[in-house]
Formats: structure tokens, C-alpha cells, sequence
């Protein structure tokens, strides 16, 4: 039992995930550990844009907020103030977000704290393209914000699964086979499909599994770059799944 | 891309257009979030793959999912019989030389013979796709059937007597399990355990590291932790491993069946590897306090951190385990001759086995309970155990509902001028008919005395209402009365999810389909997270024959409530319409469990679905629905069953359907509009039993 351990150090896949690096940082905060939240917020800038909006600022003043929010999220103080306690980084991005608006709603506050320091870059036409608050006119900022993750998300893995499509040489496939994805191919027959690739029916049955297989592999994988402990994982696309309604 | 030949997509919403796979709303360019997210559920059940044929085998559908790959189940057509075959994972296959390695050890294992281990058959490739064909193994896994509880004792010796026996052969022929944890032992149905994946799981990483560095696999949650909870000091160094390496799991997989948790379970994955290397854990402790001499010593010679203070062999596991179960056996003779006792056995076995599957319903992620229907007394006993009633009530389980009955009646005990506490009794009898746990006369009668009563002592009592409504359709079969009341509850809860639900299952049994619909939106967009308000869309859609939109929302359900027995069996109809018998069996098996009559007929459908020529099932059937104490089995299903068969055995199926008549079952108020019937509404005996019913 008890037994006299050597203390080792425990193997790298311990903390690999980048929400994890940024939360074993603790105060160290490092440059590896700023890189990771850093690039978290890159792929998730947009939900908090979208959140901004929807709470009524104008596209300018949402721009400048969200720049500044993510200028003043990045610097060492304020993560090392941050509240970890939630696990997710969803969830800690939302907190952190409203916390901001609530202490640092003056644009000109904004300014100057995010002024002259692009965190994160905005694409400002592609920001309210995204936001689009035409489409769910009903939703509050904080479902706008959830939805909007769950594309971001998506978005992120459709962009890898296109990557290793190109690296592969197999880009015609790749589109002629996303719809089968996103349920956009609904009445395709897998024949017409294999006509046109010039494959087998049963070649293009086993690569649409295979591709089905890898989206949800790679999701998870994305997700599990948001949270703490594997075990949150299933939890998260859970929640994700109901709140897209 | 080649264009969808289906018609453009359906609109509810004329601003937001639906998924033509799942039916949620869609903003326009963008995908179903929907589809995508449940992919990384692993959903949907059903693949591409299903039905495909290879030179020797044809697949008939997915059984799961792990760290190494997927597993399917197909036929052998060379041999007739079913095989499991193991496609590796996306990652392993883009790194042959991984591949190689691990399709070599899988060739080695397959020289393992015994009865307690899953047999490998050989390995082969579908269209690039590498796979190894196994055993299928019917059953559940140690651990779906461990879960946060202990085991017997008598059953936990039985059950490490066997994998100790599996070990010792594998051992002999030099092949070392790696990988041994519950989710690698199967528990058939006939009480025999067979230990899988020999050789082949842990082997993946082995040959990862050799070829290549460690890749952390997050996506499966059972890869980093479920494995390393289990793994050997040796192990989680990065060591070679042995014989013993394999004791040590063992010793933490009989730990976790005695004590009910693993002794290395801390709050995160760094931690868990600390204790194993340290090999820190809590003394071995048995819930039931008994332990028999020389168990905790077994135990702890398994678990020794240092390869050389521990057993060395299966042989001497298996000699210990021996001695432990006679020197057991010696103390208890007393007990024993009562046991010994064949009907005495047979009671207790009847009791262990209906307390596991009712457990097996405990848990899970459940609905926040509507508010409509609390009520307040003064007398605070009676308010605590009403609101812990109205708590269990939303769990929706069959033991949370009996529970939930029990709290109810203890509030009315204590305050018997408590109105919600005797709606909130009506609607649990309700549940316990509706879920087919208790028979519809042995409950309706006094659901309806107590929704009554309860409107006596408050005539707004919502709740009670809205179960006096159901009642009238649903048991009395007063139709139009029954639209009455529902529209004085709409009246008083007009945003209550329940009452538009029920309302609305109501109005598609009248056929006023749009209408239905219309209200099951509502109830979900007032409740979106509630899996009670997504199995009545799914119905919905499967009264109204869309299928495809059936499977989906039925699945969503599922992925938030995976062991919700309705949801099953209301897939499992879907499925039959669909003519995809394998799947629809699948969903029986799962959604009828409960008794041993449940259980006859979920082999029953698998029998059929698998071509297999069926046995006469009825005398077993009648016999054991007579058998008092037992859960309720709806003759609905036995006559959807006689449908369901090759040849459709509609004589028997009628039967059935006039067991269902007497019994007042709730299904048949579907039966206008049920498409399970659809071959059945020419025949003049379905005619007679409509006008009996309508």
C-alpha cells in the first residue's frame, strides 16, 4: 500500500490539451501557456462578437469591445485573476465576457486598453456575417453565444478536415462526400456519387463511414482543447447538442 | 456534389428552413450543427457500412466504439455465423508499420482456444479499411453491469475464478493481456464470462511508442483514464511488461467488484497515475461489511507495486481464490443449506437479477421538473416529501416512479388536505402504466379517485387536470370528454410542457396530425432540453410516418437519456417500418427489459430479425406474464411482434391485440393512426376492435 514513490514526473499527455496548459500555468503564466490561449481565442473570437451584439452595441463599438476584451484577457494579471473554478473554457470565456461588459463597457475604456494591441484580428465583414441577427431573431446573447460556438467549432474541423484532404490530393472527393456530413446529401445515392469519383459503390459507402468517423474523432478532439479532464468531453458536445435547438 | 433527389425541404417555420435529416431549424448557409454535433456522439447507429458484403462477410451493423477502432456485427457466410469484425482506427491505419504490429498480434492471439476467452478468427480488408474478425460475444461488459456498485461475493469469486482461468491459458502460450479492465469482460447471458481483445488492445500503444511517439488520445475518454486506472506500475512507467503486469490489473478489477470503486479513482488522470505507481490505495472494504478471511491478503499480493513481491501467476491467483471461497463456504453452511434450496435460490436469483436492471435505470442526465403542480403545505413533513416526490417523478424511471408514488402517499398521509401531493400520485400511477411497468387497471382506478380528489380540495390544481384529461383518453377511452378536460388544463398551465405534450399525443391519436405537431414544437421550445418533450416530437413524427425525422429526433433523445426504455421501443417501431429488423431487434433488446417475459420477447425479435427460423414463444410468453410481482408487459408489443415475423402471424397478433382490449392498454389509443397497422386495417377483425375502442 503506502509505498515509497520516487515521484516521477508524470508523462506530457497529461496536460496537452491547450486549455489545460493554459490552466497548469496557474501564475507561471508563460509564453507557451499565452501562445495556447492565444490561439483558443483565435478559433473563438467570433461567439463572443456575436455576444457583444446581440447585447446592443453597434458593429463598431462591438469590434473595439471585443478587441479590447480579448486584449485585456491575454495579459498576465487577468488570467491569473481569472475564475478556473468552471473547468471549461466555454464557460469561462462567457464569464469573462460579461465581466467586461459589466466593468468596462466605455468604448473609450475599450480603446484603451485594447487600442494599438490586436489580440486577436477581427474580420469586421465576416464578424457580422457570422453574427447574422436576422436569423434567430429570438435568441438572447447567451444562446447566440453557445450556438455560435458550436459553429466555431465545427468551422475548426471542417478547416482540418479540409487540410488533410488538399495534403492528399483528394479535394474533389472530400466535397462531392461533406454532404453526406451534414445532411445535406439526404436522397443522394451513394451510385451517382460513385460514378461521378469514379469508384466503387461500396468504396464510396466505406469512405463516407470513414469520414463520419473522422469528423466526430476530430471534434472531439477539438472539444477536449476546451476542457479540463477527458471525462468532460462527451459532457460538453452533450450540452453543445441541446443548446443548438 | 451531386443534388438530393428528395423534395425541396419542409418548412414549419416559414423563416427558418429544416434539416432534411433531423428536422431542427436551420439558419440559412450555415450546416446542421445538429447532424455534426452527434457525430461526435456517434451517432447516428446506423452507417453506410450496414448490409455491405465483402467476399465472406456481411455487415449488419455497428456494436461500438473504442479506443482502437469500431467494432460491427456481420455474418459469416461462409461458415453461417456471426462474427465481430474490428476495423482499426483512422490513425493506426494511416501508420502501417503500427498496423502491421498490432494484424501480427491479433494472428498471435488467434491461437488462444478456451471458453473463456473471445476467440480471434483472422484478419482481413474491406476497400482499405484493415479489420480483425472475433467472436461475437453476446451480453454486457463487467463494467455496464459494475457500475458504481459492488458485486456478491459468491458471484465476484465465481466470475475471478474464470478470468483467472482465461489468464493462466493465455499466459501459458506467452501471450500477456495488457490491457484487463471490466470493459474487456463480458458477462453473457448465460452467466459465463468471456474476456476480450486479448493481446490486441494495450498492444496498440506498445507499438505506437516503438514506432512512433505517444499520441495522446482524448477523444474517448476511456482511452486515458478508463485504461490507466487499471494499468500496472510497470505500465504506466513506459516499461516492459509480463504475466504479472496482467495480475496486478486483475487485482484492481477484483478490488472494484468487491468494494464497488477502483482503488485508484482520484480527480484527475495525473493523480490516478501517482497512487498506481505508488500503489496508494483505500483498504479493501465490502458495502455488505462482510469480507471473508484471506480476501484483503489476495488483494493486496495482486496490487504490490514491485513486480517480485507480487503473485506470480494466474495459477497462483486462481489456488488462493480456492481457498478463500471454501474457507467462506465452511463458515457460512448455515446459510448455504438454505440456499441450497432450489426454489430458494431461484427466489434470491430472481431478486438479484430484477434489483440490477431496475439499478441499471438510476442515473443519467434527467429533465429539471416544470414547476406547474407545486404546491405548498403547511405542514412541513408533507411539503418535504411532496417536493421530493415531484423530483423523483421527473427522473422517469421505474424506480424513481414507484418512489416517487411512495413519497406522494407519505405527503398525503401527513397533510391529507395537500392537493398537488394527490396530483402528483396521479401522475406518477399514470407514468408506471404509461412506461409499461405497472398493468393500466391495476393503477388508472385510483389515478383517477386521486386526480379527483385533488381537484375537489383545488379546482385549479393544473396537474391534476391534466391527469384527469389523460385518464379520460387514455384508460377510459371517453374521447370527446376527454378534449374537454384537456382544454380546462391548457386553460389553467397554458405553457406547462407536460400538458401541452399530453395534449398533443391526444390530438395525434384523433388524427389531427398538424395540430399535434404544432403543440410538441411548443412543449420542446418551452423545455429544449428535456428528453420527455423530444421522444413525444419523435413520436410525433412516427405517427405521421416520417421516419428518417423519427430515427433522428429519437436518437437525440437518446444521446441525452441513453437508457430511457420508451425512446428504444419507440425506435425499435420505427425501425420495423423501415424494415431494418437488425436495428429494430437492437432496440427492443433494449427497450425491453424488466422480466423474463420482457426478456423472451427481446430474443424473440433478435431470433427473427436474424433470419433464424423462430421458436413458439407463446406458451413460455403467457407463463411468465402470469408470473405475479413481474413487470408489465404490454401484449402491444407481443402483437407487434407476431407482425413483425417473416410470414406475419396476424391470427396471433389479433390475439394479442384483445389481450391489449382487456388489459385497457394505452397503446391501443394509437390504434386508428399507429402505421404498425397498416397491413392489419383491410381485416375486418382490426375494424371491430376499432369501433370498440373509437
Amino acid at each position: 500500500m503506502p509505498h515509497d514513490s520516487s515521484k516521477p514526473n508524470p508523462p506530457r499527455w497529461f496536460a496537452t490539451t491547450r486549455w489545460t496548459i493554459v490552466l497548469a500555468a496557474g501564475d507561471r503564466h508563460s509564453q507557451y501557456s499565452r501562445q495556447a490561449l492565444e490561439t483558443l481565442c483565435g478559433t473563438y473570437w467570433a461567439p463572443v462578437y456575436s455576444f457583444v451584439r446581440r447585447r446592443g452595441h453597434s458593429v463598431e463599438e462591438a469590434q473595439d469591445l471585443t478587441q479590447g476584451f480579448f486584449a485585456r484577457l491575454l495579459e498576465k494579471e487577468s488570467l491569473a485573476a481569472a475564475d478556473r473554478q468552471r473547468g471549461k473554457f466555454r464557460n469561462f470565456l462567457l464569464s469573462s465576457v460579461k465581466n467586461y461588459l459589466a466593468n468596462e463597457w466605455d468604448r473609450s475604456q475599450a480603446q484603451k486598453r485594447g487600442g494599438g494591441t490586436i489580440a486577436v484580428p477581427i474580420d469586421a465583414e465576416s464578424a457580422e456575417r457570422i453574427y447574422r441577427p436576422d436569423q434567430v431573431p429570438q435568441d438572447n446573447p447567451e444562446k447566440i453565444f453557445e450556438r455560435r460556438w458550436a459553429a466555431a467549432l465545427v468551422g475548426q474541423v471542417f478547416s482540418r478536415m479540409r487540410q488533410d484532404a488538399r495534403r492528399a490530393g483528394q479535394m474533389k472527393a472530400f466535397e462531392h462526400l461533406k454532404g453526406f456530413l451534414t445532411g445535406e446529401a439526404v436522397g443522394v445515392r451513394y451510385q451517382d456519387v460513385a460514378a461521378e469519383l469514379g469508384l466503387s459503390e461500396a468504396a464510396i459507402k466505406v469512405r463516407v463511414h470513414r469520414l463520419r468517423r473522422r469528423f466526430g474523432d476530430l471534434l472531439r478532439q477539438e472539444v477536449a482543447q476546451t476542457v479540463q479532464s477527458p471525462d468532460q468531453v462527451e459532457a460538453e458536445i452533450r450540452y453543445l447538442f441541446s443548446a443548438v435547438e | 456534389m451531386v443534388r438530393p433527389k428528395t423534395p425541396g425541404r419542409q418548412r414549419s417555420d416559414p423563416e427558418r428552413p429544416l434539416c432534411p435529416q433531423c428536422g431542427t431549424p436551420l439558419t440559412e448557409g450555415e450546416d446542421c450543427l445538429h447532424c455534426l454535433l452527434a457525430l461526435g456522439m456517434g451517432l447516428p447507429d446506423s452507417t453506410p457500412l450496414d448490409g455491405l458484403q465483402t467476399d465472406r462477410y456481411t455487415i449488419l451493423h455497428p456494436l461500438g466504439q473504442g479506443g482502437m477502432g469500431e467494432v460491427f456485427l456481420a455474418h459469416d457466410n461462409a461458415l453461417d455465423r456471426k462474427v465481430a469484425l474490428k476495423f482499426l482506427s483512422e490513425e493506426l491505419q494511416q501508420n502501417p508499420c503500427a498496423e502491421q504490429h498490432l494484424l501480427d498480434e491479433a494472428k498471435a492471439a488467434a491461437a488462444l482456444d478456451h471458453p473463456f476467452v473471445c476467440k480471434v478468427y483472422e484478419t482481413g480488408d474491406l476497400e482499405g479499411s484493415a479489420f480483425i474478425a472475433m467472436e461475437f460475444v453476446e451480453g454486457k461488459t463487467l463494467r455496464q453491469v459494475l457500475n458504481s456498485r459492488s458485486f456478491p461475493l459468491e458471484r465476484t469469486l465465481s466470475i475471478a475464478d474464470a478470468i483467472a482461468d482465461a489468464l493462466q491459458s493465455a499466459h501459458r502460450h506467452g501471450i500477456v493481456h495488457r490491457d484487463l479492465k471490466p470493459s474487456n469482460v463480458m458477462l453473457t447471458p448465460d452467466g459465463h464470462i468471456k474476456v476480450m481483445d486479448f493481446g490486441i488492445a494495450r498492444r496498440l500503444e506498445a507499438v505506437q511508442n516503438a514506432v512512433g511517439p505517444v499520441v495522446p488520445d482524448w477523444t474517448h475518454e476511456t482511452s486515458v483514464q478508463g485504461s490507466l486506472l487499471y494499468m500496472s506500475p510497470q505500465q504506466a512507467r513506459g516499461e516492459p511488461v509480463d504475466a504479472r503486469s496482467d495480475i496486478f490489473s486483475f487485482g484492481v478489477l477484483l478490488y472494484e467488484m468487491i468494494a464497488g470503486v477502483n482503488p485508484f479513482h482520484r480527480d484527475t488522470p495525473e493523480q490516478t497515475w501517482q497512487a498506481l505507481l505508488a500503489a496508494d490505495y483505500p483498504p479493501l472494504t465490502s458495502p455488505s461489511g462482510r469480507l471473508p478471511k484471506g480476501l484483503d491478503g489476495l488483494v493486496g499480493r495482486m496490487l504490490a507495486p514491485d513486480p517480485k513481491d507480487r503473485l506470480q501467476s494466474a495459477d497462483q491467483v486462481r489456488s488462493t481464490l480456492t481457498e478463500v471461497g471454501s474457507q467462506m463456504a465452511a463458515r457460512q453452511s448455515g446459510w448455504r443449506k438454505w440456499v441450497r434450496s432450489p426454489m430458494r435460490l431461484c427466489a434470491m436469483l430472481l431478486v438479484m437479477v430484477a434489483l440490477v436492471v431496475l439499478g441499471l435505470y438510476l442515473g443519467g442526465w434527467s429533465a429539471e421538473p416544470p414547476q406547474t403542480g407545486i404546491g405548498r403545505s403547511d405542514n412541513p413533513q408533507a411539503q418535504a416529501a411532496f417536493v421530493e416526490g415531484h423530483r423523483l417523478l421527473y427522473l422517469r424511471t421505474p424506480a424513481s416512479l414507484a418512489e416517487a408514488a411512495r413519497k406522494f402517499r407519505q405527503s398525503i398521509l401527513k397533510d391529507p388536505e395537500f392537493a398537488a401531493a394527490y396530483a402528483g400520485l396521479a401522475v406518477s400511477q399514470i407514468l408506471l402504466a404509461s412506461y409499461g411497468i405497472r398493468a393500466p387497471e391495476e393503477v388508472f382506478p385510483e389515478a383517477l379517485r386521486v386526480a379527483e380528489k385533488a381537484l375537489e380540495l383545488d379546482e385549479r390544481q393544473a396537474m391534476a387536470q391534466t391527469a384527469l384529461a389523460f385518464i379520460r383518453f387514455s384508460f377510459d377511452w371517453e374521447w370527446e370528454l376527454a378534449e374537454e378536460e384537456f382544454l380546462k388544463a391548457v386553460e389553467l398551465a397554458n405553457n406547462d410542457p407536460d400538458t401541452l405534450r399530453w395534449y398533443g399525443f391526444y390530438l395525434a391519436t384523433q388524427g389531427r396530425m398538424d395540430e399535434s405537431l404544432q403543440l410538441m414544437h411548443r412543449a420542446q421550445n418551452l423545455d429544449p432540453r428535456s428528453w420527455l418533450a423530444i421522444v413525444s416530437l419523435a413520436r410525433c413524427h412516427y405517427l405521421r410516418r416520417e421516419y428518417e425525422k423519427a430515427v433522428g429526433v429519437y436518437q437525440k433523445a437518446l444521446a441525452l437519456q441513453p437508457e430511457f426504455r420508451p425512446a428504444h421501443l419507440g425506435l425499435g417501431l420505427v425501425y420495423l417500418k423501415q424494415k431494418k429488423l437488425q436495428l429494430a431487434a437492437q432496440s427492443f433488446r433494449k427497450g425491453l427489459a424488466g422480466s423474463k417475459a420482457h426478456e423472451l420477447l427481446a430474443e424473440a425479435f433478435q431470433q427473427a430479425a436474424s433470419g433464424d427460423s423462430p421458436s413458439d414463444i407463446e406458451a413460455d410468453l403467457q407463463a411468465l406474464r402470469a408470473e405475479s410481482g413481474q413487470i408489465y408487459l404490454s401484449p402491444y408489443f407481443v402483437a407487434v411482434y407476431y407482425l413483425a415475423l417473416d410470414q406475419g402471424q396476424s391470427d396471433r397478433a389479433f390475439e394479442w391485440l384483445e389481450k391489449a382490449f382487456q388489459e385497457r392498454s394505452e397503446h391501443l389509443v394509437t390504434l386508428r393512426v399507429d402505421p404498425i397497422f397498416d397491413d392489419l386495417r383491410s381485416d375486418r377483425r382490426f375494424q371491430d376492435l376499432v369501433e370498440r375502442i373509437f
